[in-house]
């Protein structure tokens, strides 16, 4: 391995920015996953929030369970190294300063309808002709032309428009999403991604251009083959009736909660025929019997009966132990078994702790909020969180964007 | 527009070792986009995924997850567990931008292909690697599938309801959308430091802290508070009710999310249910929230006797956000709105014939994002070396007559 690497908060902050030439305006709070990224990589990110603040700033939990503008802890975690000024919009002079701020910075990140923004005059073809290399980003619902592109959503109905939904849930109870805002972050990655495209594009031609994304077809790409399954076959997959897919893959009870087991040999996979090797190691009653031949198919052990069969025997194993031991072991003898794990098990998982996973990455006042580190290492131009997140506003006395243009 | 547009990536070459789930949805990006994407593979061990359901017919050229990962690649066999093909590695990163795999840490280096040795031969390589952990530390040996990753790294924990087992996305999510996209944004981002006059690097993406950090409000929660973010169901901080709703058909279901009170009076009006509306226990939402049993049986009420389709429909007329909860069929046959979009890809594959890709999830106005190539057959691009790598046609006799462009 190569020990140049450095993690987040680097002791000397490299000069090294790839994206240290870009500024770019956060019109919404659905899109602040996009901004983290561009800012990890050196863009200058100023949030535009309304004189109430992003509604992402009263999202709990707060800080020692106290609300307050700069005290939600997800809203430190993914606005940190950012700046803020607050724009009135339904003031002519916030709608002056907002368009004197777009037609100055490089990429626009924002999450409502182009309709919006052109009633005002402020839309991407109002600003194009004097700001030609401007690249605007909008994540919506369902993206900004089709029959319901003017559709309400956010990320539950995200999750059941893009189809996700569907391959979550209890057999006796509907379809499930659960928290932590997946399509709206996946939708707001792929934002990340889809702007350093157009960089390169705008690198070669001097261009920008309009780029629309739609979270329902952000959330389709997380169906995994559920399409190629009806395209090709003539099914339809649908939630799970039991906690596995197959024998040997799905959440399996422990005696502290759960560790999620993904062992098979067919197509995608590994370690079937070590987990039985290790489960008659163990003396595990009936185990003998998952040598059979038959056990070797997916087709096999996706049968209901071998669902329920596998169950038992390696329920009697596996509720006498740990999640944490289940783990090792299983690790050790090449088995893809990991724990399902509670806050409290990441933040005390031996691993986390020797890699220094989780550590301070922004503060309240003199408090340092503690979260996990930055997602890449880069050894040349690191991930960096350069600032807290920003108090509501802070920036307004900063100098603003077109006075620090070069002339 | 006259002239076509140019992709962005075009002029970029990227060699892909990369397999099976996040690495060839990484590189994927790259080939839709212009970039040239040679994908290595080898006879004896050619791409998991080659394998996977679901099977259009037997052999390695059927799969349908493996060609909606492969879209725009070519595909090069070389056994680079030989010398001689190991040396062909090394020739063509002379000539590429990128070199990508999803190895576990240290097999690259076993192979001689560690960044050492590549950078040795190409200084502005970008070398990505995306191995389960960070490549010190405990589990860096560890091996995983995504829903490993999501239960490792607390996504799972509360993605229940209360007091039952488990149920996370029912997908290997984290193999889907944030590691590959992590992972192209760091490599989008390294080759743009490139051509600022930059030096290549290294880049690895720690699949579990890619993850966790994408997804940190468990770790926060203990983190900062000391408390453990326990599985409360479908609820949340900012909208209730907030469910999926049985309606008429077998197992069909429509999606609503109500984030404040004049959308609820919009709902209750909807359901001509005035006395929900005035309902002391629906006042506010933590109110809904704590009386959701009750709320969401008054709601059923009315969507069982209702297509998820119409009361979509007429929810979305009264301003209150509902989705049908859409099956692949709903998505790929009787989506009107994805279908006005484009967003499903047809490509002819020469033995799989016309297969569904899932599509590019954003609209560029000036950038094309219709598939040009199918996933490559096994080796399909093989004899393409002799240009990629430069080497004359002796040399690939040579390596032919040695096994190592198998």
């Amino acid at each position: 391995m190569n020990d140049q690497i450095s993690h987040q908060h680097a002791k000397t902050s490299s000069a090294a920015r790839p994206l240290g030439d870009i500024r770019v305006l956060e019109l919404g709070d659905q899109v602040s996953y996009a901004g983290r990224l561009l800012t990890l990589q050196g863009a200058e990110v100023t949030l535009v929030e309304p004189p109430e603040g992003f509604a992402s700033r009263r999202q709990p939990p707060f800080l020692d369970n106290i609300p307050g503008p700069d005290r939600s802890l997800s809203f430190h975690y993914f606005n940190a190294g950012k700046r803020s000024v607050i724009i009135d919009r339904t003031k002519p002079e916030g709608r002056e300063r907002l368009r004197a701020m777009l037609l100055s910075v490089d990429v626009v990140l924002d999450d409502r309808l182009q309709l919006e923004w052109q009633a005002g005059g402020l839309g991407y073809t109002d600003l194009r002709r004097e700001n030609p290399g401007l690249i605007w980003c909008a994540v919506t619902g369902y993206g900004q032309s089709g029959p319901h592109s003017h559709y309400k959503s956010d990320d539950f109905i995200a999750m059941a428009a893009g189809g996700m939904m569907q391959l979550a849930g209890y057999d006796d109870a509907g379809p499930f999403a659960g928290p932590c805002d997946i399509a709206v972050k996946s939708a707001g990655a792929f934002a990340a991604v889809a702007v350093m495209l157009a960089l390169h594009g705008r690198d070669a031609s001097r261009k920008g251009q309009f780029i629309d994304i739609s979270m329902q077809e952000v959330v389709a790409l997380g169906t995994e083959t559920a399409p190629q399954f009806f395209d090709i076959k003539g099914t339809v997959r649908r939630r799970l009736t039991r906690p596995q897919r197959q024998a040997g893959i799905g959440y399996y009870p422990c005696a502290d909660g759960y560790v999620m087991l993904y062992a098979a040999e067919a197509g995608v996979g590994t370690g079937w025929t070590r987990l039985i090797d290790w489960l008659v190691e163990a003396r595990t009653p009936s185990a003998e019997q998952l040598k059979g031949k038959d056990w070797l198919t997916n087709s096999y052990k996706a049968k209901p009966e071998s669902i329920e069969l596998f169950a038992g025997i390696f329920d009697t194993f596996s509720k006498t132990q740990t999640k944490q031991s289940l783990f090792l072991e299983g690790q050790r003898r090449r088995i893809a078994i990991t724990p399902v794990n509670s806050g409290a098990d990441v933040c005390n998982d031996p691993h986390v702790k020797a890699v220094g996973a989780i550590l301070a990455v922004s503060a309240c006042g003199a408090r340092p909020i503690k979260g996990p580190n930055v997602p890449v290492m880069m050894s040349a131009t690191p991930f960096e969180v350069r600032s807290n997140a920003p108090a509501l506003g802070e920036s307004m006395d900063k100098p603003a964007y077109a006075e620090r243009l070069p002339a | 527009m006259n002239n076509p547009a140019k992709l962005p990536l075009e002029g970029v070459r990227v060699i892909d070792l990369t397999w099976v789930g996040a690495g060839p949805f990484t590189t994927k990006i790259l080939a839709d986009f212009g970039a040239e994407v040679i994908k290595i593979e080898s006879e004896t061990r050619p791409d998991q995924l080659r394998r996977a359901e679901p099977l259009k017919g037997g052999g390695l050229e059927q799969s349908g997850y493996f060609a909606n990962r492969n879209s725009n690649k070519k595909s090069v066999t070389l056994n680079i567990k030989m010398t001689e093909a190991r040396d062909m590695i090394l020739r063509l990163v002379e000539k590429a931008d990128v070199i990508a795999n999803s190895f576990s840490s240290g097999v690259m280096e076993r192979l001689g292909l560690g960044y050492r040795e590549i950078s040795a031969h190409n200084p502005n390589i970008v070398y990505l690697s995306m191995p389960l952990t960070e490549p010190e530390g405990p589990y860096a040996s560890y091996l995983g599938y995504g829903m490993n990753i999501s239960a490792l790294v607390g996504m799972t924990y509360i993605a229940a309801e209360p007091a039952r087992h488990p149920l996370g996305t029912g997908t290997n999510y984290p193999d889907h959308l944030p590691n590959p996209l992590h992972a192209a944004f760091a490599v989008l981002s390294a080759l743009r430091f490139v051509k600022q006059g930059g030096t290549g690097q290294e880049i690895v993406v720690p699949q579990i802290t890619s993850t966790m950090s994408m997804f940190p409000e468990s770790v926060l929660t203990y983190a900062n508070n000391g408390e453990v973010l326990e599985p409360v169901g479908a609820q949340s901080w900012n909208a209730a009710p907030r469910a999926a709703y049985r309606c008429a058909g077998k197992d069909r279901w429509c999606a609503i999310s109500v984030h404040d009170n004049a959308e609820f009076q919009a709902l209750c009006d909807t359901m001509d249910r005035q006395d929900v509306a005035t309902d002391p226990r629906y006042t506010t939402a933590a109110q809904r929230r704590k009386n959701a049993a009750n709320l969401d049986a008054d709601i059923t009420h009315w969507t069982e006797s209702r297509s998820a389709e119409d009361v979509e429909r007429v929810l979305q007329a009264a301003g209150v956000r509902a989705a049908v909860v859409a099956t692949a069929e709903d998505l790929v046959a009787r989506d009107e709105h994805l279908k006005a979009r484009q967003f499903w890809q047809y490509l002819d594959h020469p033995v799989m014939g016309r297969t569904i890709y899932h599509g590019i999830p954003a609209k560029f106005s000036d950038t094309p994002t219709q598939y040009r190539t199918p996933a490559p057959l096994l080796g399909q691009h093989t004899d393409e070396l002799t240009g990629l790598a430069g080497i004359d046609a002796q040399h690939m006799a040579r390596l032919k007559a040695a096994g190592a462009l198998r």
